[in-house]
Order: C-alpha cells, then structure tokens, then sequence
C-alpha cells in the first residue's frame, strides 16, 4: 500500500485536484484506491457526494474507537473509496497535542488497510501543523502542486528547510505545477 | 454490511447472486423491483467473458477464477476479473490490453504480483468463453451519490457453431458504506423465493462441457491387483504413463510453457523404465522396437528440457553473483534463449514426425492388446515380481554406495544417482500393492539420498555446460568478455555446491543403508504372496 500526500502549505494551489484526479485515475486502471479528506472544508468529499460526516468526530478517530475500515464509503467510481471529512477535523491539531507520540497517529491509523487498498491519497489541508507532521510520517510520496507566484515559491522553500532540518527521508517529494500549460 | 476476511488480508465485499428461473421473469421481476425501489435504469451493456487457468488449474485449485472481461457493444474495454470461486467476490479487477491471449503479459499493476507466485511457471490458457448481457439499475440517495447497484446478468455458452443459454442472475453490488438499501433488496429477493447462488457460473459450464478442473495428475497413483499377473501390471503402467504423454503432446509441441515437456518427459521416462526393469515380462522381439522409441523420444526431450532448466533458475544465478556483474550474464541468458527456440523447433517437428506417429498407433495396438503374454515372467504373481526386483534394486544400490568412498570418481556417485531413480521407479509403481505406512519408512530415506545425489549430479552437468555455453560464446565476435568472467564465477560457486552435496552424501547414504532400513526391505519384500499364504 502506497501512500500519497497531497500537500502544501499554501492554501488554494490545486491540491484537492491533484489527488481527487490521481485517485481516480488510479482506481481507473483498477488499483484498489482509498482517498482520505483530511480537509474539514470537505472539498474532496462534496466532489464525490459523500456527507462529510464520520461517526464520533476527530476525537473517537484519534482514539481509535472505530475501525478506520468501518468509516469508509464507496464513491460512484469502481474501486475508488473514500474517507469522508469532518467539521471537527479543524480540532485535529489540538487533539493530536493531547496523544502519545503525535507524529505517529496517522500512520499507525492506516496500517490495518494495508492489505486492502494499493495507494491511499491523502487530502490534506494548507499548513503546517501537528497533523502536517503526522503525513509527512505515513507518507511514501508527498505530491507537491506549486503555482508559479512568489508567495506560493516561498511555502515550497519552507517545506524544503522543514524537511532538511528534521531530517525527514521517509518521503519522496514530487513537485510539480498543476496549472500551467506546458 | 458483509465483509470477509480471505487469506487473512483482503477485505471484500460479498456481491449476493439470485437465479431467476426464465428471462419473462426476470423481466417481471425487474418491473416489481423498480416498483418498490428507487432504482432508475441505465443503458444495457454487452460483455464476453474469456475464463482462464493453468493447464494444471492452479487457479482453481486455490479456490480461485480469472476471466478476462471485455466489452463488445460500444467502446474498446477490457478487464482482468480475479474472482473467489464461491462465495461471489471480486478479489481484484485490472485493466487489461484488449487482446485475444492477453494473459501472457498480464498487466502490471496490481494484479501480477499477486497472480505470478500461484502461477510461475506455467501459462494461463483459455478453457471457455461466454456472451453476457446486463442490464443495470442504479439506486441514488438524496444527494444524488449511488448507494448501490442491481445487475440483471444473462449468459449464454459459446458452443463451436452456436450460444447455448446458461442463466439468468440477479446481482446485487452493496455500495462499502451504505448497508441498508442492499439489505433492502435482499430481502426482497427472498420473500420472491429466488434461489441463492454461492457460486460463479464457471461450476456450470465446466459440468456442461466435461471439463475437470483440477483432475489433471502428473504421476497418477495406480492400483494393482496384488493377485494379478505381472503383464496385465506392466500394461497399466505403462498405460497410466501413456495418458499423461498424450495429456501433455499438444501442449510439447506448443510450448505456452515449460511444464507440458516438463511432465511429458517424465512420463517417457517412467514408461522406459518399467520396460527396461522388468524384463522377462514380454518376449523381447515385442518390445525391443518401443524401446528403442522411448530411447529416441528421452534423447529428443533433453536438450531443449535442459534449456529451460537453466531459463528457469536464470534469476537464481545472477543473485549468485555480486550485483555489479549480474548484467554481465545478459549475453548468457540470449544464448540460451536462442538455443531454447532453436531445439524447440525440432522437437515440435519431431513430436510430429512419422516415425512418432507410427510408434503411436503401435504403442496403441500392445497396450490394448490383452492376449496374455507367453513368457514365464509375464503370467508370474505381479507382487512376487515386484518383491524380488526391488530387494534386487535395493541390494544393487547399497553395494555401489558402499563402494563410494573419498578417492571415488564423480562417475560412482552418478551411477548409484541412476540405481536409486530407478529404485525409486519400482516403488512408485507397485505401491498399492503394500500399505502406505510400511511403503513411507523406506520412501523416506531414498528421498533424503535422491536430494544430495541429485545435487550432486545438478552442479556437476551444470558446470559442463556453463563450460560448453562459454565456448559457444567467446566465439562471438566481439567476445563478451565481462560474461565468460560471470560464468567462471558460476562455475566456480557450482564446484563449491557440488562438494557440499558430495559431503552430505555419506550421511543420507548411512540411512539409507542403516540395519533399520536394510530390516525394512527384507521384512517387507521377502514376505510369502498371498498366493503362498493361502496354499
Ligand atoms: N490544473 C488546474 N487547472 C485549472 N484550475 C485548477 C487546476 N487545479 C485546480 N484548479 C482550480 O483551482 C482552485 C483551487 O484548487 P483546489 O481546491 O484543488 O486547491 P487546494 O490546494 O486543494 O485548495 P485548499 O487549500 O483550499 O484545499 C479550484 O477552483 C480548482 O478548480
Ligand atoms: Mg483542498
């Protein structure tokens, strides 16, 4: 199971296009694809007409009072599944602070799909935060969507720095621009 | 919602199958459902589903089905369906190049590493095809997202000149997530009384065309009468040999994989050996002819089975060696490739030639000839026959082990390597003759010796050739220089192996020979017949 992290600080640079599209074309050719709307905008989730809605909140997640596997739902799409935003997501730093070896959280919650699903995208909000570091730790991709502004140049720089100073070599960096004609 | 665990890993849902007696009711009952459901219909669609497995149905032998489905009304698509045998689950489903025998390159993601270590190294052949019509309803909530899918699926057979109708199914695809509109219509299929199928289609189709999955035996376990006379026993040995030659001719001769020769060969082998060991048996002026015919077809197998010996273990020898020279061995492995299409043309020609159909034809005529032969040897008590050629086999074994010591030639270790095979072939075919717990405690250390000395034997042809293929190479032009370094590397780590299995010997050969095992033998085939018992 591969993960991929759609990521970057900067809000508004295409990343919920980037893995919506990459999922889609995954389970298209009939890799078994999971996608996880980090985002509690839930822009991922209304794309696929999911409610953005998982039984008992950020907080029980965290816990790991559900199966991760029983909160997934099926998109229209064959072998393409989802698992839905929350409006309580926005509190996942929060509730990250308060658990054991934050960082961890994310991988340790996707490990029992490993023999379902052949990638898993993650959505993830701009930022970098408690939860950033918790998918920079599970990811084995990070895909990087820029827009060519100084501003949007500016966050990649910052994540290249992180990266380096907290010697983060778990993911391969993939970066790209999404909106520009080639 | 139903969610299974199958090999301790996959998670998958569980599609429920309904048989509809008769397409009139399926199209009533289709009318009923849209009735009571929200359920809107969708375009119809034409698929043809192609099934696949092994020649020796790997797949199914796994509890598994592979089809390839493809689209035939609009559009160019086409899937890999890797399905559970019962129980109505998709494992996995990948596109797949849209292709009559597509399966020799199945597609890369992500169904062939999970199909390669079931298979490898036999091919995938076609055994059926079927037209399937469906007929699609969808089920929307509110916000307009699917919540589940309803198939309408009727099949019909591709016989060779027309369709033969197979059923009629309803298919419900539970949407992960979404319990409650699947359990809705599951339960209404019930109350309609529609019967349950836990099965795919491929049970049905197989009984229709007299198709056996899984039957397909290589060294098939034959019964002898204790009591019978040793001709009508050779006659069923060898004949039992016959039907796996015959099994696996067309495929010889096609080669979709090395497996058909495989098994082909060994059959040859088995039959060459009854006739030669059990002499007496027939007059010789019968069978001297088929020997020699099954001399022939040994000597016309080997090459091109040697070639795909070494093909086979090519990964094994490049890890070998340290990986900066692993692509050094390139040139080695187009060799052998040319050499392997090269000695296949031949043999293909050969297994098709006159000479083979004339021992065919005459193979045929002696083993359905039931005249009883006029030799002493062949109205003898077939288990009195066997009692004496294996304690002869065995003694014979243990003087030329014995004789092995340190300062022996490799030839020694060879010929008592040919003695125990031949052993090894005598007990095969007369094991029904005793039970099977007396027949393991001297099967077992044969088996441990047969290892090293095969070993044995293995390393040392290896080395030779790898010597020959060496030769055969540097008079390429230009000479690939870095590859004869890599196979003197080889044959290097080859001579090593082949004395670690020189020194293993003497340990399996002591049980083999041990008073224990010695006991074994002479208790079990000195025994008075039957015969003699009852006199
Ligand atoms: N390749 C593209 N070409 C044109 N428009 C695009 C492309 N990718 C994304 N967009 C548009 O850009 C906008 C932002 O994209 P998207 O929502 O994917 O960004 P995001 O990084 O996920 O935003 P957020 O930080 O709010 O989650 C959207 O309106 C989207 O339709
Ligand atoms: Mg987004």
């Amino acid at each position: 199971m591969q993960i991929l992290a759609s990521y970057n600080i900067k809000g508004g640079v295409g990343k919920t296009a980037t893995s919506v599209n990459l999922a889609f074309q995954g389970a298209h050719e009939g890799a078994r694809t999971l996608i996880w709307d980090l985002d509690p905008q839930g822009a991922a989730t209304f794309y696929f007409r999911v409610r953005p809605k998982i039984k008992g909140g950020s907080r029980a997640l965290l816990k790991g009072r559900h199966d991760l596997a029983d909160l997934i739902k099926a998109t229209d799409h064959e072998n393409l599944d989802l698992l839905p935003s929350d409006f309580s997501y926005r509190t996942m730093d929060l509730l990250l602070d308060d658990t054991k070896k934050p960082n961890e959280r994310l991988k340790l919650l996707l490990s029992p799909l490993a023999g379902e699903y052949d990638y898993v995208f993650l959505d993830c909000p701009p930022g970098l935060t408690l939860l950033s570091e918790s998918i920079f730790e599970a990811a084995n991709v990070l895909v990087v969507p820029v827009i060519p502004t100084s501003l949007s140049l500016r966050t990649l720089k910052q994540l290249v720095e992180f990266r380096r100073k907290k010697q983060l070599r778990n993911f391969k960096m993939l970066v790209f621009f999404p909106m520009t004609n080639p | 919602m139903e969610r299974t665990q199958l090999n301790g890993r996959l998670m998958i849902l569980k599609r429920p199958h309904f048989q509809i007696p008769s397409l009139t009711e399926a199209q009533a009952l289709l009318e009923r459902v849209k009735e009571q459901f929200p359920l809107s219909e969708l375009p119809s669609q034409l698929w043809e589903y192609v099934y696949y497995d092994t020649f020796d149905s790997r797949l199914y032998k796994n509890q598994q089905l592979l089809r390839q489905e493809t689209r035939t009304d609009v559009g160019d698509e086409s899937w890999l369906c890797w399905l559970s045998l019962t129980g109505n689950r998709v494992l996995q489903r990948g596109r797949s190049p849209v292709q009559e025998s597509v399966i020799q390159q199945l597609p890369s993601i992500p169904l062939r590493p999970l199909l390669e270590p079931i298979l490898h190294p036999r091919a995938l052949l076609s055994l059926f095809k079927i037209a399937v019509q469906q007929e699609w309803l969808v089920w929307k909530n509110k916000d307009d997202k699917t919540v589940l899918r309803v198939m309408l699926e009727s099949t019909q057979l591709f016989r060779e000149n027309y369709l033969e109708d197979l059923q009629h199914r309803l298919i419900i695809l539970p949407f992960r997530g979404y319990p409650k509109p699947s359990q809705q219509i599951i339960r209404f299929c019930r109350e309609e009384s529609l019967e349950e199928l836990n099965e795919d289609l491929f049970q049905i189709v197989c009984s229709k065309l007299e198709l056996k999955p899984g039957s397909y035996q290589p060294k098939p376990k034959l019964k002898l009468s204790p009591l019978g006379r040793t001709d009508q026993a050779l006659r069923a040995i060898l004949g039992e040999s016959t039907k796996v030659m015959d099994l696996n001719h067309q495929g010889t001769i096609e080669a979709p994989d090395t497996e058909f020769l495989h098994d082909f060969r060994v059959a040859c082998r088995r039959a060459r050996s009854a006739l030669n060991q059990l002499k007496g048996v027939f007059p010789p002026e019968q069978i001297q002819g088929f020997r020699d015919d099954f001399a022939w077809l040994s000597d016309r197998t080997g090459p091109t089975r040697d070639l795909d010996v070494y093909l086979l273990d090519f990964n094994s020898y490049q890890t070998q060696l340290p990986e900066e020279q692993q692509a050094d061995l390139e040139a080695f492995r187009e060799l052998l490739l040319t050499e392997n299409a090269k000695e296949q043309k031949l043999l293909a020609k050969d297994l098709q030639s006159k000479r083979f159909q004339k021992f065919r034809s005459t193979w045929e005529q002696f083993l359905k000839d039931e005249t009883p032969s006029t030799t002493p040897g062949g109205a003898a008590e077939v288990r009195k026959t066997a009692s004496k050629r294996l304690l002869r086999s065995y003694h014979r074994c243990l003087a030329e082990g014995k004789a092995i010591d340190e300062d022996s030639p490799d030839e020694a270790l060879h010929d008592l390597r040919k003695s125990c095979k031949k052993l090894r072939y005598l007990l095969e075919f007369f094991e029904s003759l005793w039970s099977t717990k007396e027949f393991q405690g001297i099967l077992k250390p044969l088996k441990a010796l047969q290892e090293d000395l095969g070993q044995f034997n293995d390393c040392s042809v290896q080395q030779e050739s790898l010597k020959n293929f060496g030769d055969m190479l540097a008079k390429q032009q230009p000479v690939p220089a870095q590859t004869l370094v890599a196979m003197g590397m080889l044959v290097s780590t080859l001579n090593q192996r082949q004395a670690e299995a020189r020194q293993r010997f003497q340990g399996s050969f002591s049980g083999f020979a041990s008073t224990r095992t010695q006991n074994r033998f002479n208790l079990l085939f000195q025994q008075p017949t039957v015969a003699e018992e009852l006199n």
